[in-house]
């Protein structure tokens, strides 16, 4: 055989996920709702997706539908500046993850051709997959993140082989250093970092894979890792420890001068900056480095473990669900009088209680800390404080969202309706009450958004007619209305509440405001327009 | 044969465990999964007591569990009672029925599969198994013998009605009287039974590894195909 053959299922893989991608995506009329008329708007749009979900797995930080798609409303608003709001945007978002990426949960195989068995061989791929987070302890939502087949092909849109990455970056890493222009080693040693825990995150990803299926982990798939961590491991530790140093020497060079001449100038204060940024990074780098070595192992005795148990699996002889059960039933409805028979070994009923009648002279305690009465039997001494505590910080919180939601008011009123840009500069660059954090503020304006038209007098009537529980602890856009409106006398003549997005192109951006993750952001937002009757 | 004081002992406890918690993971007590795994003695205790109980034990993985058998209503489920809390209280047999029918609609969508495990997709979402409802329902009345049709109105038409019959509704109903709320309630039903990760904010089905070793090792498992014979009423020859 042609040896010029010999890899190619290999290639057929990566060719594969390229046209998974395009059939997925091609003569979707989908696209042109959303004013994505051509081929090549609609593959720019869903790289940029892609490579959206990368940054967020490389973060580590939850990727959900409303994350994603308030990504593609702010590149929308920004480049593409197509006339779709923020809701179409998120729709847009889940018809790229879900059906293009996705395949609509269908499992996706690649035929390709495979030179030695001669025939065609079913190649997995799957560019995203998605797991059950949770968002501020409460709310569970799907996170989306990239695969390894996800990875593989962000990779190789900037053309490198995924083994080759590490040693090409650290090269470039080295020239610059020597060549002591830092600006751009400090973009080499972000690429080295990334690197790692995509490594790192890969390793992860098998071990989620192989703990839920075993089998449909290849061992192609796990000889390529190990080699890969085995190279990524080789010499890395050592080498970093050694940059560590050099740079440490060039910064307490750069320093001693401070010390020495007082005053460096423009260009070595910039410098010594970078080498610190250098330096922090090959940290954390040398960090990355031990998980790495550490879940390399645990990957190894997890895949031996999950092999064996599953060795016995796989002698299982399995019928067909469609063929030989569904079908028939279709065929005929008489058999569902029986068919619970086949689906409860699935189920176990909870066991009747038995009542002990000492119980009734125990001595009563007070329920009164039991809110809620699930998941908390456990540690009942500090139960109440643990309560108090967890009370006190949705206040806290929900305060800051009345706190945002009253300087929109406040400023609306006043002005008989305001646009976001004026507001801003009605604030005078003071967003700490008006964006309290970035989260807390997306979510205000997309209530508002959302209910497009608020009538109050309705509000106040449905509120007079339901005795709420004033329990409520989680932001309520209606509730914290009315209540405002409430505490803020001069607000009573508000009748009606329209918040609407004005088409006027502009861009409101907000500078240094913090996330609720502590990180300081800039925010690009759409010009709204809040409106009072 | 016989068994030693602290193995019977420790076959006692594991089946208590068992009857508490209906299965038991390495990780959540590690010493009575040993216990399990590596002493045939008690292995073989354990499985007495389940037959006395009426029950499997079985290990997948590393899990243990413990399998109602099929006629065993007091760790299983009677019709009776899965009707009460998968339907609303005034539903007829229409309903239970369908709710039947979506539950191995479910299953069907999910484990298609002919290669070493029987799962063929990664997630479903809420929609596409309603429309994959209706679909089906619509094939079924078209596929069906004309003369079952009428019997106890057990009929893919008459639960294609209650089905159509249930209001459509727009995200966030929950009553059970949209079509949305009838199947929310029987996925929440499914979750609470550990089989599926069910997301509503993002209407998102995904299987358990539970639900994912039941369906290879037991219920398509060529050995059960007993069940299947007598779900469509064919009797056994072997």
């Amino acid at each position: 055989m042609d040896s010029f053959l010999n890899n190619f299922p290999k290639r057929m893989k990566n060719v594969g996920s390229y046209a998974f991608l395009f059939k997925n995506s091609m003569s979707k009329t989908t696209w042109k709702q959303y004013g994505f008329e051509d081929f090549y708007e609609q593959t720019n749009m869903i790289f940029i997706v892609l490579l959206f979900i990368m940054e967020q797995s490389l973060k580590d930080e939850p990727c959900t539908m409303d994350d994603i798609g308030g990504f593609i409303d702010m590149v929308n608003m920004r480049s593409f500046k197509k006339p779709i709001s923020y809701m179409e945007c998120k729709e847009l978002g889940d018809f790229i993850i879900n059906v293009i990426l996705g395949n609509e949960g269908k499992v996706m195989y690649f035929k390709g051709y495979d030179f030695q068995e001669e025939g065609y061989k079913d190649i997995h791929i799957s560019f995203i997959n998605n797991k059950p987070v949770y968002i501020d302890d409460e709310v569970r939502r799907t996170s989306y993140y990239l695969t390894d087949d996800g990875y593989n092909l962000m990779l190789s849109t900037l053309e490198m082989e995924s083994n080759m990455l590490l040693t090409i970056h650290e090269m470039i890493f080295k020239l610059h250093i020597e060549k002591a222009s830092y600006d751009k080693a400090v973009d080499d040693i972000k690429n080295i970092f990334n690197q790692m825990r995509i490594q790192y995150q890969r390793i992860r990803e098998a071990m989620r894979k192989i703990k839920q299926n075993a089998l449909s982990y290849s061992v192609l798939d796990y000889k390529i890792l190990l080699e890969d961590n085995l190279e990524t491991i080789g010499d890395t530790s050592k080498k970093f420890s050694g940059y560590r140093e050099n740079i440490r020497e060039r910064v307490r060079e750069l320093e001693d001068k401070d010390i020495n001449i007082q005053k460096l100038d423009k260009e070595d204060t910039k410098n010594l900056e970078n080498l610190k940024i250098i330096e922090n990074y090959l940290s954390r780098a040398i960090d990355e480095h031990q998980q790495i070595l550490k879940t390399h192992f645990e990957l190894k005795s997890l895949y031996t473990k999950e092999l064996e148990d599953l060795s016995q699996m796989t002698l299982i002889k399995r019928f067909n669900l469609r063929t030989e059960l569904y079908d028939k039933v279709l065929k005929n409805p008489e058999s569902l009088r029986n068919i619970e028979y086949f689906i409860r070994p699935l189920l176990n009923q909870e066991v009747d209680k038995i009542y002990n009648i000492n119980k009734s002279v125990e001595i009563q305690k007070p329920i009164r800390s039991r809110l809620k009465d699930e998941d908390e039997e456990v540690l009942e001494f500090d139960n109440e404080q643990w309560q108090e505590e967890k009370i006190a910080k949705q206040r806290e919180k929900l305060k800051l969202y009345n706190g945002s939601l009253s300087v929109i008011l406040a400023h609306a009123h006043e002005n008989n309706g305001i646009s976001l840009k004026n507001l801003k500069e009605g604030l005078n660059g003071d967003y700490s009450q008006l964006i309290p954090n970035v989260e807390i503020f997306k979510e205000i304006v997309i209530e508002l958004l959302r209910n497009e038209d608020i009538d109050i007098p309705e509000l106040k009537k449905e509120r007079s007619e339901h005795i709420a529980e004033n329990s409520a602890l989680e932001f309520q856009l209606n509730e914290s209305i009315l209540e405002l409106m409430d505490s803020n006398p001069y607000l009573e003549d508000i009748k009606k509440i329209s918040t609407y997005r004005i088409n006027d192109e502009t861009t409101v951006i907000f500078e240094n405001v913090n996330s609720s993750a502590g990180k300081i952001k800039r925010i690009y937002c759409s010009n709204i327009y809040f409106d009072l009757i | 044969m016989g068994y030693e004081l602290e193995e019977i002992t420790l076959s006692q406890s594991i089946f208590y465990y068992l009857i508490e918690h209906r299965e038991l993971r390495e990780e959540d007590d590690l010493s009575l999964y040993k216990a399990y795994t590596e002493n045939e003695n008690i292995i073989d205790l354990v499985k007495r007591q389940g037959i006395i109980a009426g029950s499997l034990i079985e290990r997948y993985g590393n899990i243990i569990y413990l399998i109602p058998d099929e006629d065993n209503t007091y760790l299983g489920f009677s019709k009776q009672n899965l009707k009460s809390i998968l339907c609303k209280s005034t539903a007829t047999d229409k309903d239970y029925y369908l709710s039947q029918f979506v539950i191995l609609t479910l299953l069907v969508e999910f484990y298609d599969g002919q290669g070493s495990s029987s799962k063929s997709r990664d997630y479903l979402r809420v929609g596409d198994l309603l429309n994959s409802v209706s679909e089906r329902l619509k094939e079924g009345i078209e596929g069906s013998d004309e003369e079952s049709e009428d019997i106890d109105g057990l009929a893919f038409s008459n639960m294609l009605e209650a089905f159509e019959a249930l209001r459509s509704e727009e995200k966030g109903s929950r009553a059970r009287t949209t079509k949305e709320g009838f199947i929310y309630n029987i996925l929440k039903f499914l979750q609470n039974q550990g089989l599926v990760d069910f997301i509503e904010e993002d209407e998102m089905i995904k299987t358990t590894k539970k639900l994912n070793q039941f369906m290879d090792y037991n219920l398509l498992n060529k050995k059960n195909y007993k069940r299947v014979l007598k779900v469509l009423g064919v009797s056994e020859n072997e």
